[in-house]
């Protein structure tokens, strides 16, 4: 066995982030995830660490286990495993995998689930509802970021090396961020959401005030009270019928595509 | 361009996007960008994206946590462009895309379990001590993903000409047409109710109704949205002492 105190070159650095960052998940399957993706990045490594190929193939079936990530966030993962590797401390490698993997989906996944994508797919969609290219950047520009952030997050990780577990558990910054993503997805979806339900109701009825006849549209009357009370309705609804009834997403669709094509046929519903 | 042509160039041009724009990296493969594509070949780009736009809106609160299966509205959008622009009726583009990208799901679940043999073929080349094999096993699961996209693309955008038996029912009667517009109206509810209910709206429901008032009634843009809530959110979560955490600090002196 290779015991000695190898230091990885940081070309064998700059490889592993690079298959890391760019193949993660060519082989995502049901049975253990990104485990052959995660394990495809750690082959240089390993090769520069240990002499012989059965040495290598030993340690990388180790890293066949079930693992499952937020592709960015296990950048972090992934550098960090990179330096305990390179000690020589294949058992912590596999604890830190096991012990990062869930918190760091949790941040990665809350960053780009509740505010990257709804911001960048909000925007981007009113631009191309008005038939307007730019909405091309903008849907690109955000994600083409968050890739790059990869490669600076595998560094830091390799720096950190084991201590990232500290920084997950000991300071609050991570729960911090999470907190203030749902801040900023909360205020643009609760600003936004409305307008994009493009419903309302098409009845109109005439009254006689005074001699003169009037037109009055229900709509008009509907936005006096509360803007966009009919979407407000139709999003509260979907989300009681998730929340508290427990209904598949699925489910919901089909029971919104009824009421809604039932409305519309009759005519109590229009397209605004 | 014959049909066999268009739904070639659309099936690959979209195969490759896929892997370069979900797998290398990830979010640029989406609706729009789908949509787009279709309609840029079909010879109508504004339509494509006003549909593909529209995908994107309707999968907005979609999000594969932990790899749970969600529509493809990327599908979607594609076979969605392609009947609005045969038809020329935008509705009948979003419910015909809406059903195919619930369907397309199911496609998904395919990769997946195609894949499974893929990492069993890693293990038994690490077994035989090939790292070659096992380099190369991973690398080509990626076939497994362009297979289970192209398929259904190019299936879809052949059988195409079928669609006329929809679209000719639909122009006879008025009152389904408006019933099919109103759903495509009132789908995007769905993923935006989806999106709030992954956040903790009991904590943090005034930030919400901030942003209606902010929208609804003083007309700020979205971009606007954005950078009163990064404000909030920083100063909410980074500088203001939480009441919990005074709480927290009072009862331990008490104790």
């Amino acid at each position: 066995m290779a015991r000695t105190n190898k230091k990885l070159s940081p070309e064998t650095i700059r490889k592993a982030a690079i298959r890391h960052n760019c193949t993660l998940e060519w082989c995502w399957n049901y049975e253990r995830m990104q485990a052959t993706g995660f394990a495809y990045a750690m082959v240089p490594v390993l090769k520069e660490l240990y002499d012989t190929d059965e040495e290598v193939c030993r340690n990388l079936e180790r890293h066949l286990q079930f693992y499952n990530c937020h592709p960015g966030a296990s950048s972090i993962v992934a550098g960090a495993a990179t330096a305990l590797e390179e000690d020589y401390q294949p058992e912590m490698t596999d604890s830190l995998k096991v012990a990062l993997m869930g918190p760091m989906a949790g941040i990665g996944d809350t960053v780009q689930a509740v505010l990257v994508k709804p911001i960048a797919f909000i925007i981007a969609a009113s631009l191309a509802a008005q038939g307007n290219f730019l909405s091309v950047p903008v849907i690109m520009i955000p994600f083409i970021l968050l890739w790059l952030i990869r490669f600076p997050l595998f560094k830091w990780g390799y720096h950190r090396s084991v201590k990232v577990i500290e920084d997950i558990n000991g300071s609050t910054t991570f729960n911090r961020l999470r907190e203030a993503a749902q801040i900023v997805g909360l205020v643009v979806v609760g600003g936004f959401c409305p307008s994009m339900v493009s419903i309302n109701i098409p009845y109109t009825y005439t009254k006689v005030i005074n001699d003169v006849t009037e037109t009055v549209a229900i709509q008009d009357t509907l936005d006096g009270i509360l803007p966009y009370l009919l979407p407000i309705c139709a999003v509260a609804f979907c989300y009681w019928m998730l929340k508290k009834k427990k209904l598949s997403p699925l489910k919901v669709i089909g029971i919104l595509c009824a009421i809604g094509f039932i409305c519309g046929a009759v005519g109590v519903l229009g397209v605004a | 361009m014959s049909t066999l042509e268009t739904a070639l160039i659309i099936s690959v041009a979209l195969s490759i996007w896929v892997v370069l724009g979900a797998y290398v990296v990830s979010g640029l493969f989406n609706p729009l960008m789908t949509g787009l594509v279709t309609g840029i070949v079909l010879g109508n780009p504004i339509l494509g994206l006003t549909i593909g736009g529209t995908c994107t809106l309707m999968s907005i609160g979609f999000y594969t946590y932990g790899g749970a299966v969600v529509p493809s509205y990327t599908l979607g959008a594609v076979l969605g462009v392609a009947v609005a622009v045969k038809s020329g009726d935008y509705n009948q583009g979003i419910v015909i895309g809406s059903v195919i990208a619930l369907l397309g799901s199911w496609f998904d679940i395919l990769q997946g379990m195609m894949a499974t043999a893929f990492i069993h073929g890693a293990d038994k080349a690490l077994a035989r001590n090939s790292i070659k094999g096992f380099e190369r096993w991973h690398l080509n699961g990626i076939w497994t993903i362009v297979a289970t996209n192209f398929v259904p693309m190019f299936v879809g955008l052949m059988l195409i000409d079928k669609y006329t038996v929809i679209s000719d029912f639909v122009d006879k009667y008025a009152w389904f047409q408006n019933g099919i517009s109103v759903i495509g109206a009132i789908l995007p509810a769905v993923g935006f109710a989806l999106l709030l209910s992954y956040m903790d709206i009991k904590r943090y429901w005034p930030f919400m109704i901030l942003g209606y008032v902010l929208f609804a009634y003083l007309g700020l843009p979205t971009m606007g949205l954005a950078f009163v809530g990064i404000a909030l959110g920083y100063l909410y979560a980074f500088k203001i002492k939480k009441v919990d955490d005074v709480e927290a600090v009072n009862e331990s002196a008490v104790e």
